[in-house]
């Protein structure tokens, strides 16, 4: 099977959502693709890492901080636009507990990951190297007996080291 | 006429009927032998590849593809406890030796005249997988085999399992055990690497002396298998990626040096291997690199590192595979066998 169409095997695979046949063919496929094998272990990692998180705990003084906020804002005139600019970001500082933090960077860490590993490849052809090779067999001392590329008959770079078999068997 | 006229009780007619009798014996002896009981494939090819108990010495041609033949001289004589002891010497048309591989079962000396370089390491044992590691490469079927430098053989056939791969030929004395012809073939039936003695005696006393290493004045000494360290740092330091060698080589092979060829903004690393008349190539291309084959055929097959490939150019058999991030390519005229286990040994 293709990479391109196991993404979205593989995040049902980690989250165990696959059907038994699916994930025969997920396991299969990651037996033999390093790459995609690679991509199943940051997803199981970025999952296992969330899930042990524990749920952060709610401030001891919320319950004071929002009766005080609803008599603000009750003794508020019906005019007034709601809380400042300043009071918004103190309220926003204090929801954000360090753990959400952890968790943002982390996210942000696996998301270059996951690109890191999935930046194309160049292509290398294998016409290059075959090309070297047989520039090699034509330049090799003794080894200079093969046709030279479009050539109509064998040529030998060094005719003298040359000793013709009779190649006759009984 | 006469021989009707003859009396069966005569002395004529009895002396004729014993002239017959001893003159169709070789006859009857040769087809007898041409006529002997198969014995099982997978033992000739262990004892062929083990060599033969017996030392001896030959004239043996090599010929890569349509190219002309190269003429060696071999000589070889069982070491106590070391295998084979060989010595392979080839030589231009005035019989003046070009290239000589000698081995004492341990250690294996090289020595190239028109470079002046000399090579030197362990000896790496017998040139192909043994007989049962061969069989999971190969379906092994055995047939008459005619002769070959005038001794009998038996016809090894070595056909790849994996349809695509080089497969492989040898005629196997049927006495001494000794391969007299092997030949690689590629899979639209190209013989990409033909080897056959032209002539083979058995029981020649060796001078011990031919194979060990020789002092040659002058010349350079190299690493069998890999460069220099500072030919390897160097290498390194202009691909951007550290260079990989084989540990494995079939005897005779030497490192004959490491090229970088330039491709858009990345170099592609070229290890040059030679025996002195075949060649091999391990090529090792950047990291995050995809190899494209082009409108190439290509099977794929399993190596201890991981899933390869394999193909083949007009003369030589071609394995690919993947390591780390690297991706690596060996090109020779040899059998998948021995391509199979130069690419597991490479580190």
């Amino acid at each position: 099977m293709e990479c391109k169409g196991l993404e979205e095997l593989l995040s049902a695979y980690a989250d165990r959502e696959t059907t038994p046949a699916e994930s025969a063919q997920v396991e299969a496929h990651v037996a033999d693709c390093r790459a995609c094998g690679l991509r199943l272990a940051v997803l199981a990692k970025s999952k296992q890492a969330l899930a042990s998180m524990a749920a952060p705990a709610a401030p001891r003084d919320l319950k004071e901080t929002l009766r005080r906020a609803a008599a603000r804002a009750e003794a508020a005139s019906p005019e007034s636009s709601g809380p400042s600019f300043g009071q918004r970001l103190s309220a926003w500082r204090s929801a954000l507990s360090p753990r959400y933090g952890f968790a943002f960077g982390l996210a942000a860490f696996l998301l270059v990951g996951l690109w890191f590993e999935r930046r194309p490849e160049e292509a290398v052809p294998l016409d290059v190297m075959l090309s070297a090779h047989r520039q090699y067999t034509l330049e090799r001392p003794l080894g200079g007996s093969a046709t030279r590329p479009g050539a109509s008959g064998p040529v030998s770079e060094d005719a003298g080291n040359d000793l013709e078999d009779d190649e006759t068997d009984e | 006429m006469i021989w009707k006229t003859m009396k069966p009780t005569s002395r004529t007619y009895r002396a004729g009927l014993a002239a017959a009798f001893l003159l169709s014996v070789p006859w009857v002896s040769a087809w007898a032998a041409g006529k002997q009981a198969l014995p099982e494939a997978l033992a000739v090819l262990e004892d062929a590849l083990r060599g033969p108990a017996a030392s001896y010495e030959g004239t043996f041609f090599v010929r890569i593809g349509r190219g002309k033949s190269r003429k060696s001289l071999v000589r070889c004589s069982p070491a106590p406890e070391k295998g084979l002891a060989c010595r392979r010497e080839f030589m231009d048309s005035k019989g003046g030796v070009l290239f000589v591989s000698a081995t004492d079962g341990a250690k294996e000396w090289i020595f190239d005249r028109k470079t002046n370089k000399v090579w030197e390491g362990p000896s790496p044992g017998n040139s192909s997988a043994p007989g049962a590691q061969a069989s999971s490469f190969y379906r092994v079927s055995l047939s008459t085999g005619g002769k070959v430098a005038g001794r009998l053989t038996w016809k090894l056939e070595l056909s790849p399992k994996s349809g695509a791969a080089p497969g492989r030929r040898l005629w196997v004395d049927r006495e001494r055990r000794l391969v007299l012809k092997d030949e690689t073939v590629l899979p639209d039936g190209r013989i990409a690497l033909r080897g056959r003695f032209s002539r083979v005696s058995f029981g020649v006393r060796h001078d011990p002396a031919l194979f060990r290493p020789e002092a040659v004045p002058g010349a350079s000494r190299e690493g069998r298998l890999e460069p220099s360290p500072t030919v390897r740092s160097k290498v390194q330091a202009e691909s951007g990626f550290g260079p990989r060698f084989p540990s494995w080589l079939p005897s005779g092979f030497v490192l004959d040096g490491v090229d970088l060829i330039p491709y858009k903004d990345k170099k592609i690393i070229h290890c040059r291997y030679s025996d002195g008349a075949v060649v091999l190539s391990l090529f090792q291309s950047p990291p995050r690199a995809k190899l494209d084959l082009g409108a190439k055929d290509r099977k794929e097959v399993r190596l201890a590192s991981g899933p390869g490939f394999v193909s083949w150019t007009e003369d030589a058999g071609v394995l690919g595979w993947s390591s780390g991030e690297t991706k690596l390519v060996l090109v020779a005229p040899l059998g998948l066998d021995i391509l199979q286990r130069i690419a597991e040994s490479v580190r």
